[in-house]
């Protein structure tokens, strides 16, 4: 047994000399890595500093309108005086956990989802990629607003709901393809002959070797999921208990400070941009990986 | 005693229908061939690509379900099993795949590919596994197990494909052009251990392959396939000496000899507008 | 008789991430005037390497490292790309091994060879489209077919025409590289016999590049045997076969079966092909050889003419 242990940690090793080679990669990882340390930096700024600094609730009395950077507030404030600093804290610990969250479920759903259409075929298929056409159909935004009225209120839980059940099905639909190809190959086939049931078959022979494509969505995902928290929260559909960088933007917006305040409107922009760049990029690399074809001899 | 009987098999694959046309329209995959096999015996069955060779023996081990007929192994009927029922049948009859490239899952150790049978059918057992790699010559077994296909050369994978075949003791095995992947130089030795293995476990097998000079030096019975249909049967040396149907003479007459004195009458189809 | 191609201590490597392959190792023969060439050995022994040295196709990471390669009287080995495009085609052509993706499937097979054509020689289209008529003449399809698309045609009929355009500039020298490995026994006949009889006639020299000895016996003038990088026998055809010197050699006509004659037991050549990154200090094929000595472990065996025209590289057997 000691053998199997010793095999995957030099496949980890492997995997992680297949990483540091590439740029892409890197560079992602280390801007990712920045936005992590924001999103842990969080919740330790707003404790050391008095409750004025909380992004919610607090707010600087001594401050009249926004105003620009200052010893006191690095980035400055909005107009009723809280602290722009923090709310970047806490925009990136939502950013993340959203982002990271819809990429993990939608992935696992479209897994499932693309394995099963994909290795039973007939009817399975059928139904299941109906279905994935009629969501990838409906409009995402439009729809998260009605569900946002029929609930009242919209929380950060409903968005990650609705986003996961609406981006699993572009995962599903290149987890089939890739099952079709590999349901066909002698290796498959030849565990079927040895008399392996298809339960097992899925788990052990179909989804290892998918595995690494279902990774690569799993970051374009990320990026999705980040741009629409942001745009929902741009058009005013965000969870108000909370704050996030689309929050902050339409704030700025909404206040009239689009042009009056770029200490307030740059930050949560370069945010949203740069952490959509980082997880796009780290895709590329592993699609680089991933794909043969693009792999440079 | 035949050990295999097959009675009228077809395989019928539909063909795209057209817009609007009516009737569906097949390919004759396999159509309506019968043949047995005694116990003990090689079976060589012999045709050019496309022929329906290789559907035949996908439909022997049941990866494919026959439009109609009857596959009598053991006396008993499997053409009409379904899946459920087909898990006892298969402890009894096994594949060896063309291509030990792709055979083999790339992801899994020797040893959890050679296990895998045996726990299918809730036999595992790692001293099977130890003799099944000691058995094809993968010598010492210990140092074969925890290794991945990547790290074994093409005649060491279609080795462990065999051992993954032989493992759970079948009684008849269906080879489908188990060396024409393999080198020269690597060929001989797995024919060779192939008719060892047939003697040792008193297998029976269907030996699939396009090459009569395999066929003729594997098998015991020769049956020619073209077309879906069986042109020829008969003992093997006697197929390869004195054939009767034009096509097998056709297929003789163009088998490359290696030996630049053989001058032989060549028999031409010239069936194809060229 | 001329000499039209020879090759004197060709070497090639490839380098890869692991270190350098010597694919090609102190390689030497000639072929002369209307001479068949037959190389055969094992995947991975070098014998399409070689091809590809001769044409200079090599990919980024290989290169020759040293020897000559003289065609016509020139060494080409020093020759620029620019050079080398107008060698190849109207000097030296090649059949390649994958007929399905030589042709371009959007474009009539004929056109095709059209174009070739007219890239290279300073002819009109109408006078290129001739020749391709006498061309699909030469090698046996309809010339009709000149306008059918290449899923239109079958395995044989692509493999036919692939070898029309190797033809179209009149080449001095044609390598065929495994050109009938994917095709059936009948059309693989066909083919072969099709490609010996244009050799013949149009009186070129040809390297014939096959894993299948069989298909070299049937084809070929001369036979050179490639192990492992080296060529390690080279002779005629029936002086191969009548007295085969190499224990690799031997091994490897003992290892194939035949429809004729008595059935005799194959014996299989223990081992496997040596890792190129490392290949064995003196003889490569020394680990699986049953005769081999001391010497052949310690000595790399010189290439030499061991009997008139019998070119053999053993400590053994001299």
């Amino acid at each position: 047994m000691k053998k199997i242990e010793n095999k995957k940690a030099s496949q980890i090793r492997q995997i992680w000399a297949l990483v540091r080679k590439s740029t892409f990669i890197k560079l992602g990882v280390s801007i990712m890595i920045l936005f992590g340390i924001m999103a842990v930096f969080s919740p330790i700024w707003i404790h050391i500093n008095p409750e004025v600094y909380d992004p919610i609730i607090g707010a600087d009395p001594n401050v009249h309108g926004s105003v620009g950077p200052s010893l006191q507030h690095p980035l400055g404030t909005d107009d009723i005086g809280k602290d722009l600093f923090s709310q970047l804290l806490r925009g990136s610990q939502v950013a993340f956990m959203l982002g990271m969250m819809v990429s993990v479920f939608s992935t696992i759903i479209g897994a499932a989802i693309g394995l099963i259409a994909g290795y039973y075929g007939k009817i399975w298929d059928t139904l299941l990629m109906r279905l994935a056409d009629i969501i990838l159909t409906l409009p995402r935004l439009p729809l998260l607003i009605v569900i946002s009225g029929i609930f009242g209120t919209q929380s950060n839980w409903i968005i990650l709901l609705i986003l996961s059940l609406t981006f699993w099905p572009i995962i599903s639909r290149v987890i089939r393809a890739q099952t079709l190809s590999l349901r066909e190959r002698p290796f498959i086939e030849s565990a079927r002959v040895s008399g392996v049931g298809n339960t097992r078959i899925i788990v052990k022979h179909l989804a290892p070797n998918v595995l690494p494509i279902a990774f690569y969505y799993l970051t374009v995902t990320v990026t999705g999921a980040i741009l629409v928290e942001a745009g929902l929260s741009f058009l005013g559909f965000g969870d108000p208990s909370n704050m996030s960088w689309g929050m902050m933007l339409q704030w700025c917006f909404v206040k009239g400070y689009v042009f009056k305040a770029p200490y307030w409107m740059i930050p949560p922009g370069l945010c949203i941009s740069l952490l959509a760049f980082s997880f796009y990029l780290i895709g590329v690399g592993l699609e680089e990986m991933v794909n043969p074809r693009l792999k440079k001899r | 005693m035949e050990m295999l009987n097959i009675e009228h098999l077809t395989k019928l694959f539909p063909l795209k229908k057209k817009l609007f046309s009516r009737d569906q329209q097949y390919v004759h995959a396999v159509d309506d061939i019968s043949f047995k096999i005694e116990k003990g015996k090689i079976l060589g069955l012999v045709g050019e690509s496309g022929c329906g060779k290789t559907t035949t023996a996908k439909l022997l081990v049941r990866l494919l379900k026959p439009t109609s007929g009857k596959i009598y192994i053991g006396g008993e009927d499997i053409a009409g099993l379904k899946e459920e029922n087909l898990k006892k049948f298969r402890k009894n009859i096994q594949m060896i795949f063309q291509d030990p490239y792709e055979s083999l899952n790339p992801r899994l150790t020797i040893h959890s590919t050679i296990a895998e049978p045996l726990i299918a059918q809730g036999l595992y057992n790692l001293e099977k596994i130890h003799d099944a790699l000691e058995v094809v010559g993968l010598k010492p077994p210990e140092g074969f197990l925890y290794r991945y296909p990547h790290e074994l050369s093409g005649g060491q994978r279609q080795r462990v494909a065999i051992a993954r075949a032989l493992v759970i003791d079948p009684i008849f095995v269906v080879a489908d052009e188990p060396t024409s992947m393999l080198d020269v130089s690597i060929r001989a030795g797995v024919l060779n251990l192939m008719l060892a293995l047939r003697k040792s476990f008193d297998l029976t097998v269907l030996f699939v392959t396009h090459d009569l000079a395999v066929a003729r030096y594997m098998c015991d019975d020769i049956a020619v396939m073209h077309n879906g249909k069986i042109v020829e049967t008969g003992n093997a040396e006697e197929v390869i000496r004195n054939p009767k149907h034009s096509y097998t003479k056709a297929l003789l007459s163009a088998v490359p000899i290696p030996d630049p004195r053989a001058k032989r009458e060549r028999i031409r189809i010239r069936g194809k507008v060229v | 008789m001329d000499t039209v191609l020879e090759i004197k201590n060709l070497g090639m490597s490839y380098d890869t991430t692991e270190g350098s392959v010597s694919a090609v190792d102190n390689v030497s023969f000639r072929i002369m005037n209307g001479e068949a060439m037959g190389l055969v050995g094992e995947s991975g022994c070098g014998k399409t390497s070689l091809g590809m040295c001769i044409m200079k196709l090599l990919p980024e990471n290989a290169k020759i490292t040293n020897g000559e390669i003289i065609f016509d009287g020139e060494d080409i080995v020093p020759k620029t790309e620019d050079e080398m495009r107008m060698i190849r085609w109207k000097g030296v052509s090649m059949i390649f091994q994958a007929a399905m993706n030589a042709l371009n499937p959007v474009y009539k097979v004929g056109d095709q060879i059209i174009e070739a054509i007219v890239a290279h020689e300073n002819i009109k289209k109408e006078e290129a489209r001739e020749k391709v008529r006498e061309l699909y003449k030469l090698v046996g399809l309809s010339p009709e077919r000149m306008e059918n698309y290449p899923h239109e045609y079958s395995g044989g009929m692509r493999q036919r025409a692939i070898i029309a355009m190797a033809l179209a500039c009149d080449p001095k020298f044609i390598i065929a590289d495994e050109p009938t490995t994917a095709l059936d026994v009948i059309v693989q006949d066909e083919i072969i016999d099709e490609i010996k009889n244009i050799q013949k006639k149009l009186n070129m020299i040809m390297m014939y590049i096959s894993h299948d000895i069989s298909v070299i016996a049937e084809t070929c003038d001369k036979i050179g045997v490639m192990y492992a990088g080296n060529f390690i026998e080279y002779a005629d055809t029936f002086a191969l076969f009548d007295n085969p010197l190499h224990p690799y050699t031997k091994a490897l006509m003992s290892s194939f079966p035949s429809i004729e004659g008595p059935k005799k037991e194959l014996k299989p050549v223990p081992g496997e092909p040596p890792n190129l990154l490392n290949p064995p200090r003196g003889c490569r094929f020394y680990p699986r050889c049953s005769y081999a000595e001391e010497i052949c472990r310690n000595e790399r065996p010189e290439f030499i003419e061991s009997e008139s025209g019998h070119f053999l590289a053993c400590h053994r057997v001299i």
